[in-house]
């Protein structure tokens, strides 16, 4: 929970500090795992592999089983 | 009632069974209108309550299968429904989202630590009511197999099973299959079968035919004939005893009808019902 920790309270959106919002991503050829601010470039920092893949939501997520 | 040949008592109907096993009936339904033993067959497909998964929580996949694949095939598992009548409806119940009055809840946590197939079987889901698990109904006293999960994949769940009709979804219906067959001399020219050269070689007759007589196929043809005999076959998917699926589907039936005679005598004499009227708003 570290979008958490970031909040300072001014914004009222989801763990975003002077706009800057960092995502992890995953690199798809390394699997090493990459932050990420909007409009930076999308590669890997570590081999340069440019398909990333975002991870899966931490909260619980229902569906209607049918 | 005039008793010609072919038309009978329908006040009178009868059952004979003829075969009864673990999840399949077989019973002649006679004396009866056409009607009345297609609206038993549609209701035991379609109207019996049952309970069966409905909601699925998921608080950690990382299995091979997507969230809404394996939410789809939870809810398919049968369960056993026994006391299905204890239950609400969660549309009629006073509770907010669920409760133990109108739901059951299962919970599955696994995850894979060993090298090889880590294979989950509908048995390990942990009911929170003993009367209401899923139906064991094979070879493999470990059930149906759910997800199979590689080294280092877990899967965290939380399903909300709840009672409801096959006419809103079809995992909720008692029946696998009903068989439903009358007059297999085709004596009513119902049917119009379609053939090569001979008939009978191409239409083999059912082992139903063995009940009745065909009728001369010289005779003049009686347009006035009514079938009053019907082969039933009920196969069931575990979650209730054949009988019992007869039974309620009648009772089902039964509570139908009395609404609509209900309903007809209040709308032909509606002085006599307005002081019966508790004043609901919506009558």
């Amino acid at each position: 929970m570290n979008s958490q920790t970031q909040y300072n309270g001014q914004q009222p959106m989801m763990g975003i500090k002077n706009n800057v919002v960092q995502m992890s991503y995953q690199c798809a050829s390394c699997s090493k795992a990459n932050d990420i601010k909007p409009r930076e470039p999308i590669r890997c920092r570590d081999c340069g592999h440019r398909i990333l893949y975002k991870k899966r939501t931490k909260r619980m997520v229902q569906f209607e089983a049918r | 009632m005039d008793s010609s040949a072919h038309v009978s008592d329908p006040t009178n109907p009868q059952i004979r069974i003829r075969s009864l096993d673990k999840n399949s009936i077989d019973f002649v339904l006679s004396n009866t209108h056409l009607s009345v033993a297609n609206s038993l067959r549609r209701t035991m497909i379609a109207e019996v309550p049952t309970m069966a998964i409905d909601l699925v929580e998921f608080i950690e996949n990382t299995s091979v299968l997507a969230d809404e694949y394996i939410a789809h095939r939870l809810g398919m598992i049968p369960l056993t429904s026994h006391t299905v009548d204890q239950f609400k409806y969660t549309r009629d119940c006073t509770c907010a989202n669920y409760c133990k009055e109108c739901s059951v809840e299962f919970s599955l946590h696994v995850k894979c630590t060993e090298g090889g197939t880590r294979s989950i079987y509908s048995t390990d889901l942990i009911s929170s009511n003993k009367d209401v698990v899923p139906v064991v109904d094979s070879e493999d006293p470990r059930g149906i197999i759910l997800i199979k999960m590689r080294k280092g994949q877990e899967i965290n769940i939380h399903c909300i099973a709840k009672k409801g009709v096959a006419k809103e979804h079809a995992k909720w219906s008692p029946c696998a299959a009903v068989g439903f067959e009358y007059d297999p001399h085709n004596n009513f020219r119902h049917l119009d079968y379609w053939f090569e050269k001979n008939i009978k070689d191409e239409w083999p007759l059912s082992k139903n035919a063995e009940e009745e007589v065909e009728v001369d196929p010289e005779a003049p043809f009686d347009f006035k004939a009514e079938p009053s005999i019907f082969y039933f076959n009920v196969e069931t998917v575990g979650c209730l005893d054949p009988q019992a699926v007869v039974i309620k589907a009648t009772r089902v039936l039964q509570e139908k009808l009395g609404g609509l005679q209900l309903a007809l005598e209040e709308d032909q004499n509606p002085d006599s019902n307005a002081n019966m009227d508790d004043g609901e708003p919506w009558v």
